[in-house]
């Protein structure tokens, strides 16, 4: 080799050799996990503050003789059902440590959000029992496995609407601080008795900051009851006329700690057995 | 070789060396949407209220008596002091802070216009109620306290509810400023729903009240507050 050559190669070389060191942090990204920008998503339930859920109750009785747990038998207004299908939830969206602020009317400029998009998944969880398959094979794995929980997206039936707060001082904006009411939609013909579950209530922000979509996730329990599991129920009167009510109890749950056996002893004196099912 | 061909290809590299140093500049580009969505260093807020630790609330209680018809139990006494504990932590570590809280009452409303469908009889309302109240914090360590909420508002039963607290630190590094927040719940009873109430004498002369249990039977002050307004003879408001 033509040793004048030797140095404008060696620096080449090396040049490169920078090039390609100055994509690492680009190839980085591309291959490995990464901490993103992320919103913060905290929810507190309301109605059952003891044992942390929200509540619905479908205004159902038991139709199986024996319900051994408290139930209110006091006569109820005509054509009243002792329902709620109002679960609440308090809600705070923060990004870097601070609550979202966005004009009520949208963004004026680009420099600007708009208002987040909230949007729930709920869950019902239900437990099935493993049967045998058509060749008598059981389809447990092991003895044990004989309640499995197996989960239904019912979103479509829960309607989540955020009830955002006005800052002091700033009419016309809103803050990310307020409240979740999560309302409960019965298909039409429904029997609403298999509704009756403990459910997952997923809470999902999103919003779009510059060119980037962040997002943040929070879970919660809605507790889904046919009847409340107290003897004291008071309803009052809705201001539209008189013959619309809104019902409340104390303590829907009643001596249950938890929603899960709360259902299950509700579905049962309702005549819902535990089903059974051939696992895959 | 043509005596070009290495000057060439030496500028081609140092330009592209050029650009590629560009990219850490590009991050910080807001770019034509104005904005930038970046992972800023934030506080960790741990709050705990230690009035009801039961339901998780901080609790306050106006003394006001309630009307014939009251079914639940009743005690007399007021109350207008809400605790909780408070740790604020950066990297793991408690540190000093700024803090700044609001308070948010909620109220049923029942919509009789925009109605989106026939379950959305009960909405939430939201009014801000910060003026009414006032948030100390008593730092005990760096970081670590607890936050004396004082109800200083009118005590009338319009004010018996459900109350959102937000709880907002920072702490200051050099140039910039280091954000952290919280909700928590703050219960506003009229009087409190408990069978037991012990009250003491104060150095000052001023009495304090106490009570075991001031929500009773209820499992939440949404409801408890839903009672004693209803008892009180407060509706529900509507649009």
């Amino acid at each position: 080799m033509n040793r004048k050559y030797v140095i404008p190669v060696v620096a080449c070389l090396l040049v490169l050799s920078m090039l390609f060191s100055i994509s690492t942090p680009v190839l980085a990204q591309v291959t490995r996990p990464v901490i993103a920008p992320m919103l913060e998503v905290t929810t507190i339930p309301e109605d059952d503050q003891i044992r942390e859920k929200g509540i619905i109750i479908l205004g159902l009785v038991p139709t199986v003789q024996g319900w051994p747990k408290p139930i209110d038998t006091h006569e109820l207004p005509p054509d009243q059902v002792a329902a709620d299908y109002l679960s609440q939830h308090k809600l705070l969206v923060t990004y870097n440590g601070r609550a979202l602020l966005w004009r009520q009317s949208g963004a004026a400029d680009s420099k600007e959000i708009d208002e987040p998009d909230v949007h729930c998944n709920v869950l019902e969880k239900d437990k099935v029992n493993p049967i045998d398959d058509k060749w008598g094979e059981p389809t447990a794995q092991f003895p044990e496995e004989n309640l499995v929980t197996t989960l239904i997206d019912v979103t479509d039936n829960f309607d989540c609407k955020p009830r955002w707060k006005e800052p002091a001082g700033m009419p016309g904006w809103y803050e990310s601080v307020g409240v979740l009411d999560v309302y409960f939609i019965l298909p039409e013909d429904a029997d609403p008795a298999q509704w009756i579950a403990d459910h997952i209530l997923v809470v999902t922000v999103t919003l779009v900051v510059g060119r980037a979509i962040i997002m943040g996730s929070d879970m919660q329990d809605i507790c889904v009851l046919g009847w409340a599991m107290d003897t004291n129920t008071k309803y009052i009167t809705k201001p539209d006329g008189g013959d619309d009510y809104h019902f409340t109890w104390p303590d829907p749950l009643g001596p249950f700690v938890s929603c899960e056996e709360a259902a299950t002893w509700q579905r049962y004196y309702l005549g819902l057995e535990i089903p059974g099912v051939v696992q895959e | 070789m043509n005596k070009r061909v290495l000057p060439v290809v030496a500028s081609l590299l140092i330009t592209a060396m050029l650009f590629a140093s560009l990219v850490p500049a590009m991050a910080g580009w807001q770019g034509p949407t104005g904005i930038l969505a970046k992972v800023e260093p934030t506080l960790k807020v741990v709050t705990i209220p230690e009035d009801d630790e039961v339901r998780k609330t901080g609790v306050i209680v106006f003394g006001l008596q309630p009307h014939p018809g009251w079914n639940k139990p009743y005690e007399n006494g007021t109350d207008k002091l809400a605790q909780y504990k408070i740790m604020v932590s950066f990297n793991g570590e408690p540190v000093d802070f700024q803090v700044e809280c609001q308070f948010i009452k909620k109220e049923k409303l029942h919509p009789l216009q925009h109605r989106q469908y026939l379950q959305e009889n009960l909405k939430t309302f939201l009014t801000d109620e910060s003026a009414s109240f006032d948030c100390k914090y008593r730092p005990g360590k760096p970081g670590v306290g607890v936050l004396d909420v004082y109800y200083i508002g009118v005590q009338e039963k319009q004010f018996i509810a459900d109350y959102v607290m937000v709880v907002q630190v920072w702490r200051t590094y050099g140039e910039q400023t280091v954000y952290g927040m919280e909700i928590q719940d703050v219960c506003v009873l009229g009087w409190a729903i408990s069978n037991n109430w012990l009250r003491f004498t104060k150095p000052d002369g001023t009495e304090h009240d106490t009570w075991d249990d001031p929500l009773g039977p209820f499992a939440s002050c949404e409801e408890a507050a839903l009672w004693q307004r209803d008892n009180l003879g407060l509706g529900f408001s509507y649009d």
